[in-house]
């Protein structure tokens, strides 16, 4: 455990300023929405709650991909890092597992916004459970997502760009095909009921567990591809 | 080319002191240690930074006419490659055509090609190369266009010895009318290939001359005797070992001693590498 | 050949540019490009194939294309522009004479290149579906200018601003400047946020679009009278952007230039900055122009603010709102206008009035045309604007005919100006002074205001001569190439996106996308023809004949009035659709809405809405069922009475019945009187439900047995 910490200290420290992205956009993010929420006219608050989740289900979800993208970034792009590729460290702890450790720490953020939101009668306690889940589990997604294309474009500027472009797709309501079938996104309400959400999750889950696996099996080539 | 006085700061780090040189015809070494200026001065050279004071000229141009300047230049720096989509002959024609080369580049690259032994590879993608062969195409460029100034930064870095001697004579044949500055740490190619060295230490020039010059100034500093294993390291300890070689149960060394060593020793003849580390150590 | 050849190979510049171009063709990530955007344009050509309303809403609303366009152009720019410093041979090629510059701009040019390939390719694939879906002509260009202005336009300057992050920055904090330059240009910011703060009223709304090089408003639908938004300041704009960034590479390419040309850096900078900022200030004022929010809110607060736009300046009374024309001591006998269009609207109108004795002579005219010059028979007169009306003074009294000249300037509501050649000007909206005094809109439900109509006392020869270069229908009769004249109580004029087409005497001009419109409009024509006689007869107690030979159609003019979409003059018709415009909703209006554009009245505000649907639609059924009225388009009372029932208003729903029950077996007679009576209390503003039950006791009929 001390190494693992010891490896994700490392991580963070040669992230250097880029790493405190992910904690500004998901606290600025929240804050905007108390904002937006406590400015709303009076007898509107029901739909000023609806547009602050959705705000939130927005530009959460794919800042979750961003220490991932950075983390890996030294393996798959920069050269001088062929030695890495000759550790004895498993590659599974240090591909799969450090992408779901960066993915937790991005749950555990979701979480702590979560309270303000609660605490100040922005979302009752059932919705933020839910909201909770659905953030995290498109956090899940797009945090796959991240490890998968700095695997396999190795290049972090289209990785990120990938990331942009999904999350604009998912945004923009009105695309055809995109919208209808192929949006992650969840139809924000009021009043949402678990048991509907349950098949999204799973679905959303299987995806991530998918691209993962993928991406990991890029990471164990990436000598290879690299070098090869 | 004269360097005169040229300082350069990196924050509060003074990468160079008031270094004067004079670079003349042929072949020139620089030697130093790591973070000795070498680098910051060949790019000083090169037009690539700018000091913050002193001054450079050659023959009468000055180095704020940079344009000019780029004109009589080729330079292989530390840390080389080129795009790697494209071939040996293309990145070649590339680097000819932007020097300005009208007239016969066509000659010239296949002149360059053969000279860094290249011929198999010529049309292979740059992705393709090994590292060594990456550093051929280095030089190969840097001697493009007839340049009057050639500024190589460690050039056999990655080189066999066959490949090393080739570039030895290469170098050697380049002085010839031309001003070669070479920045390298293996002394034994500056011993066979430079007319003239500076060693250059935390920024400043410690000396300037002949390689026989230099060896020189290290005469009687450098003693050899031969030592059990035990005298070797209470040697060591007190004494800076130049070489050593295990003889007969015992060891051959070679030291560095301003005064007569207390063990049986006689004096040798300074090497090169040796007088280089006794004016470091002085 | 061989000679243009042998110059080419020497140039290094034309040397930089192929070997970017083998880069280019010879990398990856090209196939990956090139799929991608076939992609897009596949889904892009699905939206235009399968949008249900008008075809350019597909384009106003392709705000995603324009920001994808974005983040790749940035990503394309950045990569371009780091592939020395990636490929370790930045230093070699900096020792090369004009090497480091001809790289960069060898690399604007590849930009260029791949910008025109996007024209191309996407021109070329809305044009198939055009010809496909049999889209109207006036899309194809405007629709290629579209593309041009907020899909590559924002892709090259992007890519640009990629280029010049590449260039200067080498730490991984280029990312952060990439996502977020990305964001601030493009129409995702204000699309998933400003919308949302703009309803919730948060923070920092009106500058989500401050800084962007795309749509204004992301969500917004394509306007059927004025098409895209294309206004010149934003070409202008997105020009002054790319010249501001190319002023900036210009700039990094002195990089390694040493010292000497610090002042040619430092002049660079501060163009580019300047550039910069004077394109946000444009950009500020198009969306200002454009967005009718901003306008309607400034609108809307200025008639909060100001409930009453005049103090007693005249020694009569002052009249209530769009009443007692009587009392203003003068009568228009003529106008002759003259007309221009550009960033504002330009008018000069001259006046023959009658005036009876007084020092001051009061017009109302919209308070955003401002007045630059009086004058009254040559003579300049001091004169105050305030609000909605001008007074001009004189040191005597005036009396008699007397001509008063004004030159004013300015722009109508928001609805009504998008650009110099985007512009409406109706009838009955004060662009030209008219007898009256107070305001020219109202705001009692202080959420938008709408026009109140004023009118003057009577038709009077009116002559308007348009000055632009634009194409401008006019309502009057056509002398000559931009000249009209007539006999009307006001002129309206449209320039737009409009086409016109005859039908017996009549002319109709409609909005050119909407190419179903000729047919139904035929038909709307004819009925409305038809049912005219009939509804003025029986409720004004006068046969008229419609005389109107010009029907303007248009899309919805909001808040025009606060009810009704129809309005019928003596000459001319201005018939308003809904935005969900589809050719059928022409044709239904010939029926209750005319019945409103005939009888309508400013009384009718302060009754219910209920009521008044009752009187329209009760009239439109007993029409119906008296066989006056041959069309089955109108909605029947039944629907009045259940939704009556639902919301528990039982009174209502008694009386609807009682009304259902004369409408179903009642004697003609007694129910044109009855209207016509029911006409005379909304008009009143004196309608309640004790009213119209003696009515129904007067006119109604037991069910017969």
């Amino acid at each position: 455990m001390k190494m693992w910490l010891k490896l994700l200290y490392y991580d963070l420290k040669e992230m250097g300023i880029v790493f405190f992205v992910p904690i500004i956009v998901t606290f600025g993010v929240a804050s905007y929405g108390i904002f937006i929420y406590c400015g709303a006219p009076v007898g509107q608050e029901s739909s000023a709650m609806v547009t602050v989740m959705n705000l939130l289900q927005n530009f959460i979800p794919p800042v979750s991909s961003w220490w991932i993208i950075m983390a890996f970034h030294r393996y798959a792009e920069e050269e001088g890092t062929e030695a890495f590729f000759t550790y004895g460290i498993s590659k599974k702890k240090t591909g799969i597992g450090r992408t779901l450790t960066f993915m937790a720490v991005m749950i555990m953020l979701i979480f702590i916004i979560m309270i303000p939101l609660h605490l100040m009668g922005i979302l009752r306690i059932e919705t933020a459970v839910i909201v909770f889940l659905v953030l995290s589990v498109q956090s899940l997604l797009y945090g796959s997502c991240g490890f998968l294309f700095i695997l396999w474009f190795r290049n972090t500027i289209w990785s990120i760009t990938a990331i942009l472009i999904i999350a604009s797709l998912n945004i923009w309501g009105n695309i055809p095909v995109l919208s209808r079938y192929l949006s992650i996104t969840v139809r924000m309400q009021a009043q949402m009921s678990l048991s509907g959400l349950c098949l999204y999750f799973l679905f959303i889950i299987g995806i991530s567990v998918v691209i993962n696996y993928k991406g990991q099996k890029l990471f164990f080539e990436l000598g290879t591809r690299k070098y090869g | 080319m004269k360097i005169h006085d040229v300082s350069k700061n990196y924050g509060k780090v003074r990468a160079l002191d008031k270094v004067n040189i004079a670079f003349g015809e042929g072949v020139h070494g620089l030697l130093g240690e790591n973070g000795a200026g070498k680098t910051t001065l060949m790019r000083i050279i090169t037009t690539v930074i700018e000091q913050d004071s002193g001054t450079i000229e050659h023959n009468g141009v000055s180095w704020d006419n940079k344009e000019e300047i780029r004109k009589m230049i080729g330079y292989l720096p530390q840390k080389f490659s080129m795009y790697r989509q494209l071939t040996v002959r293309e990145s070649l024609r590339h680097i000819a055509i932007l020097k300005g080369m009208e007239k016969g580049w066509k000659l010239a690259v296949d002149n360059a090609i053969e000279s860094v032994n290249l011929e198999e590879k010529a049309d292979s993608r740059i992705g393709e190369l090994s590292g060594g062969m990456v550093r051929r195409l280095g030089i190969a460029q840097a001697v493009l266009g007839n340049p009057e100034i050639i500024v190589v930064d460690e050039p056999t870095a990655g080189l066999d010895p066959e490949e090393r001697m080739r570039f030895r004579l290469l170098l050697r044949q380049l002085g010839v009318g031309k001003t070669v500055i070479l920045s390298t740490h293996i002394v034994d190619d500056v011993e066979s290939v430079c007319d003239n060295l500076t060693i250059l230490h935390k920024g400043k020039v410690v000396i300037t001359g002949t390689p026989k010059e230099i060896k020189s100034m290290a005469g009687g500093k450098i003693w050899k005797a031969s030592v059990s294993r035990d005298d070797c390291m209470k040697l060591a300890e007190d004494k800076l070992i130049t070489d050593q070689k295990i003889e007969d149960g015992g060891y051959d060394v070679r030291f560095v001693s301003d005064d007569t060593p207390d063990i049986k020793a006689v004096p040798a003849e300074p090497r090169l590498e040796e007088a280089y580390m006794w004016l470091i150590k002085r | 050949m061989t000679a243009i050849k042998k110059i080419l190979q020497k140039n290094s510049f034309i040397e930089c540019l192929c070997s970017e171009m083998k880069y280019l063709f010879r990398g990856k990530g090209l196939l990956l490009i090139v799929l991608a955007w076939f992609i897009l344009l596949v889904l892009f050509c699905m939206a235009v194939i399968s949008v249900p309303t008008h075809i350019g809403d597909s384009f106003t609303t392709s705000g995603w294309v324009t920001q994808i366009l974005i983040f790749a152009g940035m990503s394309i720019g950045a990569l371009l522009a780091s592939r020395d410093h990636r490929s370790w041979c930045e230093e070699t090629l900096i020792a090369i004479p004009k090497v480091y510059k001809y790289k960069i701009f060898s690399r604007m040019i590849i930009l260029l290149i791949i910008t025109l390939a996007l024209v191309i390719t996407s021109v070329l694939s809305v044009f198939f579906v055009f010809l496909f879906k049999g889209a109207p002509g006036i899309y194809y260009l405007s629709s290629a200018a579209y593309i041009v202005l907020y899909w590559t336009s924002p892709f090259i300057i992007s890519g640009l601003l990629g280029m010049f992050l590449g260039q200067v920055i080498r730490s991984k904090f280029i990312y952060v400047l990439m996502v977020l330059t990305s964001l601030i240009l493009g129409p995702l910011i204000p699309l998933a946020v400003g919308s949302i703060a703009l309803s919730s009223h948060g923070p920092l709304f009106e500058y989500y679009m401050l800084f962007t090089i795309g749509q204004l408003d992301p969500n917004g639908a394509v306007y059927e009278a004025y098409g895209y938004t294309l206004n010149n300041e934003l070409w202008l704009m997105r020009f002054l952007q790319l010249s501001s960034l190319l002023f900036l590479l210009v700039f990094t390419s002195l990089k390694h230039d040493g010292r000497r040309k610090k002042i040619l850096r430092t002049c660079l900078w501060l163009a580019a900055i300047s550039l910069w900022g004077i394109s946000v200030w444009g950009t500020n004022r198009v969306s200002h122009l454009q967005l009718e929010r901003y306008r309607y809110n400034e609108l809307n607060e200025y008639y909060i603010n100001n409930p009453e736009s005049v103090e007693i300046l005249t020694d009569k009374a002052p009249a209530k709102n769009g009443q007692d024309v009587t009392g203003l001591p003068y009568t228009i006998e003529e106008y002759r206008i003259n007309i221009d269009d550009g960033s504002r609207i330009y008018i000069k109108t001259e006046i023959s009035c009658i005036i009876n004795n007084t020092d001051k002579i009061i017009f109302s005219l919209f308070h955003g045309f401002e007045v630059k010059n009086c004058s009254v028979d040559g003579v300049k007169k001091p004169y105050e604007q305030v609000g909605d009306s001008i007074v001009i003074y004189n040191e005597g009294m005036y009396s008699g005919t007397h001509s008063v000249l004004m030159e004013y300037s300015g722009l109508p509501p928001a609805n009504l100006y998008k650009d110099e050649d985007k512009w409406i000007l109706p009838a009955g909206f004060a662009w030209i002074p008219v007898e009256h005094i107070g305001k020219v809109m109202e705001n009692e439900t202080n959420i938008n205001a709408y026009f109140s109509y004023p009118q003057n006392k009577k038709d009077v020869p009116i002559s308007v001569r348009y000055n632009g270069n634009n194409t401008v229908y006019c309502s009057l009769n056509d002398m000559d190439e931009n000249y009209w004249t007539g006999y009307s109580g006001g002129a309206t004029l449209f320039c737009g996106w409009f086409d016109s087409f005859k039908y017996g005497s009549a002319e109709f001009i409609y909005p050119a996308m909407c190419p179903e419109n000729p047919d139904h409009a035929q038909v709307f024509y004819d009925r409305i023809k038809e049912s005219y006689p009939v509804i003025t007869e029986e409720l004004l107690g006068e046969r008229r004949i419609l005389l109107a030979d010009k029907v303007f159609i248009t899309a919805s003019l909001l808040y025009l009035h606060a009810e009704g979409r129809l309005f019928i003059y003596n000459d001319h018709i201005i018939a308003c659709l809904t935005e969900d415009y589809t050719g059928r909703v022409i044709e239904n209006m010939s029926g209750l809405d005319t019945v409103r554009a005939i009888v309508q009245s400013p009384g009718w505000e302060a009754i219910g809405q209920d009521y008044i649907y009752l009187f329209l639609d009760g009239y439109m059924e007993s029409m119906y069922k008296r066989g006056k009225y041959a069309y089955n388009d109108y909605v029947p009372l039944s629907r009045l009475i259940n939704n009556a029932e639902e919301t528990g208003n039982n009174e209502l729903a008694d009386i609807c019945r009682d009304v259902q029950k004369m409408i179903d077996y009642g004697d003609s007679n007694k129910q044109i009187s009855f209207f016509r009576d029911y006409l005379e209390l909304l008009n009143n503003g004196t309608l309640n439900e004790r009213e119209i039950r003696k009515l129904i006791a007067v006119y109604g009929e037991k069910e017969q047995s």
